[in-house]
């Protein structure tokens, strides 16, 4: 927070000669600030795969079940269910109350009508995934069928029956894809489900979110969410220190100057970042290699360096938060290790990794940190930037070595973190980037997928984990901590734990707390 | 020439403006002998305010910025040199042969010209370097690429005044091959606007790239042009501001003393124009 | 002058279509195909070739390119792949506050940039002369995005006098930093413009003469002068406004002004071809329209420059 005395004396001039009309922004309490880094390009939950998409359509519609804030799973369209004892029969009671921001009952037609969108081959929506275990799912979205076999309606009951038994189904109903348009309805968000229904829209610049007044669950603690689209980080923090924001997520290049701050909020991400391998290529396809790298970098100091210590290493790709995750030992920082297993593995002296990222400054400050700790192994590399686009049709046609990305979780759940990121059937845009293919895992994957019961559920997570770990098909970096800047006039703010959930259902503004 | 000499004698601002380049440029050539590594950098060192170690204090990976800086001037002058080089090359080439040839190569030539100038030249610059390996060859191309069409248009006229002038119409009379021509009479006589349109063109293409380095599609890390440096300093602004200020200082610095020369060069052999600094399209730089 | 503007709209045709081409080109070598950007970070290969086909994109190159040119031929600029939405009303939604912060622009650089100018020269040889002329040139050579951040960091986030970022219809005083931003940058050069040309004036026979009569300076420049000095100086000012009606990427995402240039700069990260070549071909018809207006009133200021315009028309 060090500013230089120059600096300070030309403000203290400029102010003295100029002082007096200070721009204060409008406070009342009926409305909550936000900023976006961008503007959801669209809220149709059919088409929705990022995550600001995802903040706002849940914001606007909701499905059958929600997320709570801590990423349980609670009623919302449904009011309540029953699972059969095989785990493919789920019967959802429809809450008769619950109708659209236009005052219209939603009912079972319109739950059937908007998974039937969602999987329709016209829609072409990208995550059909999310239902895929319907029965007669994939029948319909190939447009062999005419009607979903599994997916039944009544009077205020909707019946699915599944193929196969899936135990994150319910949490895969609850992702914002899987969330309900009311037939008939431009899915814009301005005839809602959710609490929330859009008010104002202004692409790039601002959205503006009201009560839905029809909403049937407890209506929320202020009016209105006026959120704006602020790309630049710079801006956004600026946007904040006036006092025009009442939540900020800390960008981690600003991280350093808010430390202390009291109305800093901080949670564990269900994020893990990582520099995935190619495991199909000659070299990286020996885990002595793939083990050599993880020796060689040091990422107990770049977490600490880099990210001032505000992320939680990671030993396995499940977040130690969820069950099953943070068993894996973790690799030491070793770099004659490293060599001797380079020897043992043959690696000829001209070998070059190429590490690929995004053009973020602070993935190039973290790859650039790698590729120090590599060098200093004796390992060569050299960095490649591209846009996201292009990095992601690179990495998903397996034309990519080494790339920096990260993993957020679609649900709080440590399958989500396991099955599309290493089972085979998932390899390039599925989530399996480091194309890793081993059978055994495949089958107990395949396992973890049916089991329902908690502990074994977490006991098979658990072994998966490590055991993908010490193979080592990426370098195992960390998951990140979320540092979110609260202002004091909020109450009853609890960080979220996907953005599915975050939907200010219980935050409330102070009158006196303006700044 | 040597009126470009006297008059930067002569004006004094010039001449500030000359010695800061000559400087800048010195210090870009002997970066390697009097500045350490500037790739070297310790985690530990991070964002260590100047000192009398690092003058210019240390970056976000505790690298010397002061190195980093001298180093950037020899990627910002490089690529604004070498860029508007093939501007001008390219256009001049073309300008020349249009001007001096007319009829459908005339067209054909204006006509893509008219394209390019049309084209939005940001949009144009940020295609280019997305769509290509990113590199310091495709830089030169793209900024090389997006100054040509104003390079042709300026020498086109210059030659077409030439063609006009009665040796020129008398050495076609009297049967000399026209590529002699061209090349004995036309080209030497629109080699002022050329220099001119050089001088002006490097600054205007230096801001061009530090633009796109500040999108990230500039240099490529850990090479540093002075945009790319302000761009990742941009962020500690606050916090630590010799990250971005030092090289934006040196960024501004060396425009400013190419628009000086430019000035002054142009001054001394273009007196008709009045012209000051049109910039081109593209403000945004 | 009709006849002229009419050949020049005629010519719009041809460089346009080469426009298109070159937009159309330059979208298919963009790396990263649109499909993929749709389908985010987990999808399976059966939906991306579905999303592919839906977005046209499993055809074959040549035929794309025929129906991109026909539908602009009927006046259609396409549905955005993003959003869904017509590129056009897109560009209908954000062209105005781009003309808005191009006309804030260009009149606070004209007021500024004139001023000086003048003020520079009535002081010619002397310090403050020099000063001004100084600092002109440090206003052209710093960078747009460090002056942005700069302002940014001082006006709004030191002093509070304005607020940091955002569009009109949130608060109308954040007209000011970007426009502040973009201005200066035009009224240095328009400052350079308007002494060099008043300069250049000042040596004309009539000065003198009305100098001979003994008028004072100041008089000379304000009554004689600056009428015929300002006629480049309206050329370079409908120049720089052209370029700034294009959009400026950098000014309008570091204020969030939501304006064509962050559009455009969107539509190529998110390789949403028909966002990409609608904005070009839009923004290049309004540059070239911009071109041509500036001449017009250049020929409709000077009537000596009338007759090299129909020189040039030959050309």
């Amino acid at each position: 927070m060090s500013r230089s005395r120059a600096v300070r004396l030309l403000v203290l001039f400029a102010g003295l000669a100029l002082g007096g009309c200070q721009a204060t922004p409008d406070r009342d309490v009926s409305t909550l600030h936000l900023a976006w880094s961008s503007d959801p390009a669209t809220l149709d939950p059919a088409k929705v795969v990022d995550v600001v998409g995802a903040n706002a359509v849940s914001l606007v519609y909701q499905g059958l079940v929600a997320f709570r804030a801590d990423g349980t799973i609670g009623p919302a369209l449904a009011a309540r269910w029953t699972v059969s004892d095989d785990g493919l029969r789920y019967r959802f009671e429809l809450d008769p109350a619950a109708k659209d921001s236009a005052g219209r009952p939603v009912g079972a037609a319109d739950v059937v009508a908007s998974f039937r969108r969602l999987l329709a081959p016209e829609t072409a929506s990208p995550r059909t995934w999310v239902l895929e275990t319907i029965e007669g799912a994939e029948a319909f979205r190939r447009g062999e069928a005419d009607t979903i076999r599994g997916l039944t309606a009544e009077e205020g009951v909707v019946t699915i029956t599944l193929s196969r038994p899936a135990a994150a189904f319910l949490a895969l109903l609850a992702m914002p894809n899987a969330a309900v348009v009311p037939a008939g309805a431009e899915p814009d968000g301005t005839i809602a489900t959710g609490p929330w229904r859009v008010e104002e829209r202004v692409r790039d610049s601002h959205l503006t979110f009201a009560r839905n007044p029809h909403w049937s669950g407890p209506a929320p603690g202020v009016e209105r969410i006026a959120v704006r689209i602020l790309p630049e980080e710079f801006t956004r923090i600026a946007e904040w220190e006036t006092g025009r924001l009442d939540v900020l997520e800390v960008p981690s290049s600003q991280a350093d100057r808010f430390q202390g701050d009291p109305r800093l909020v901080r949670q564990v991400a269900l994020v893990t970042e990582y520099v995935g391998l190619n495991t199909e290529d000659p070299v990286l396809s020996d885990p002595r290699v793939r083990r050599a790298l993880n020796h060689a970098v040091n990422v107990d100091r770049i977490l600490a360096k880099v990210l001032g210590g505000r992320g939680v290493r990671a030993v396995g790709a499940v977040p130690p938060t969820l069950p099953g995750g943070g068993a894996g030992e973790p690799f030491e920082h070793d770099v004659a290790l490293a060599r001797r297993l380079l020897d043992e593995a043959n690696v000829p002296d001209s070998w070059e990794l190429e590490l690929w990222q995004r053009p973020s400054p602070f993935a190039s400050q973290v790859l650039e940190a790698v590729q120090a700790d590599l060098a200093e192994a004796g390992i060569r590399s050299v960095i490649r930037r591209r846009d996201w686009s292009a990095l992601k049709a690179s990495i998903d046609a397996g034309d990519t070595d080494a790339f920096f990305i990260n993993w957020y979780a679609d649900y709080p759940d440590p399958e989500n973190f396991l099955v599309p990121l290493f089972h085979s059937r998932n390899i390039g845009g599925g989530g399996n980037r480091a194309r890793y293919r081993r059978a055994d895992v495949d089958a107990d994957l395949d396992r973890l997928e049916r089991t329902a019961d908690p502990e074994a559920r977490a006991r098979l997570a658990e072994d998966l984990d490590v055991r993908i770990h010490a193979d080592a098909p990426w370098i195992y970096l960390w998951h990140p901590v979320q540092e979110s800047l609260v202002s004091d006039r909020v109450d009853g703010y609890r960080p979220s734990a996907v953005p599915a959930a975050e939907r200010w259902l219980d935050v409330r503004l102070r009158g006196d707390g303006s700044r | 020439m040597n009126r470009v000499g006297r008059r930067l004698r002569a004006d004094p601002v010039a001449r500030i403006g000359t010695v800061v380049l000559l400087a800048l440029v010195l210090a870009a050539a002997l970066a390697g002998w009097i500045a350490p590594d500037p790739l070297a950098g310790s985690l530990d060192e991070r964002l260590a305010a100047p000192s009398w170690h690092h003058p210019f204090g240390t970056d976000h990976q505790g690298r010397d910025v002061l190195s980093r800086t001298l180093y950037g001037a020899r990627l910002s002058l490089g690529i604004g040199l070498t860029a508007r080089l093939v501007s001008v090359l390219v256009g001049g080439i073309l300008g020349l042969f249009a001007g001096f040839r007319g009829g459908l190569a005339d067209s054909v030539i204006m006509r893509t010209a008219d394209v390019f100038f049309a084209f939005p030249s940001l949009l144009l610059l940020i295609g280019i370097t997305a769509a290509f390996e990113p590199g310091i060859t495709l830089l030169l191309v793209a900024l090389g690429i997006v100054g040509w069409a104003e390079v042709a248009r300026l020498v086109r006229s210059e030659a077409m005044r030439v063609r006009e002038s009665e040796y020129v119409q008398a050495a076609l009379a009297l049967g000399v091959p026209w590529p002699r021509i061209l090349w004995r009479h036309v080209a030497p006589n629109c080699l002022n606007p050329l220099l001119v349109s050089f001088t002006m063109g490097v600054a205007t293409t230096i801001l061009a790239e530090s633009s796109l380095s500040f999108l990230g599609l500039g240099a490529q890390p850990p090479a540093a042009s002075w945009g790319a440096m302000v761009s990742a300093g941009k962020d500690y602004l606050t916090s630590a501001p010799w990250v971005s200020v030092f090289p934006g200082l040196m960024l501004a610095l060396s425009v400013l003393s190419l628009n000086l020369l430019g000035d002054a060069v142009r001054d001394a052999l273009d007196p008709r124009t009045v012209i000051g600094n049109p910039g081109e399209r593209g403000e945004d730089a | 002058m009709i006849g002229y503007a009419t050949r020049r709209l005629l010519l719009l045709a041809p460089v346009l279509l080469g426009v298109a081409a070159v937009a159309f080109v330059l979208s298919y070598l963009l790396p990263g195909d649109p499909a993929r950007a749709l389908a985010g970070e987990r999808y399976r290969e059966e939906d991306l070739a579905r999303i592919r086909h839906e977005l046209k994109l499993d055809r074959p190159l040549p035929v794309q390119f025929g129906s991109f040119v026909g539908r602009l031929v009927r006046g259609d600029l396409g549905t955005s792949f993003a959003t869904g939405r017509p590129v056009a009303q897109e560009l209908a939604e954000r062209f105005p506050r781009t003309l808005l912060l191009a006309t804030a622009s260009m009149g606070l650089a004209t007021f500024l940039g004139i001023a000086l100018g003048v003020a520079a020269l009535i002081a010619r040889g002397r310090f403050a002369d020099r000063l001004s002329m100084l600092l002109a040139l440090g206003g052209i050579s710093t960078p747009v995005f460090v002056s942005a951040i700069l302002l940014l960091w001082l006006f709004a986030l030191r002093l509070r006098w304005v607020p940091p970022s955002g569009y009109v219809d949130l608060d109308p005083r954040t007209l000011i930093l970007p426009a502040v931003t973009l201005g200066v940058r035009s009224a240095a050069v328009i400052a350079r413009m308007t002494r060099a040309s008043l300069l250049d004036v000042l040596g004309a026979d009539y000065v003198r003469t009305s100098r001979a009569k003994g008028l004072r300076e100041g008089a000379v420049v304000g009554r004689h002068a600056l009428r015929n000095a300002l006629v480049p100086v309206i050329t370079l000012i409908g120049l720089d406004f052209g370029s700034y009606l294009s959009g400026s990427v950098l000014t309008e995402s570091i204020f969030a002004w939501p304006g064509v240039g962050q559009y455009a700069l969107q539509a190529i990260l998110r390789r949403d071809f028909p966002a990409i070549q609608g904005t070009v071909l839009f923004l290049s018809v309004v540059f070239v329209l911009a071109n041509l207006a500036v001449d017009l009133a250049y020929g409709w200021l000077d009537p000596r420059i009338r007759h090299r315009l129909a020189a040039r028309r030959s050309a």
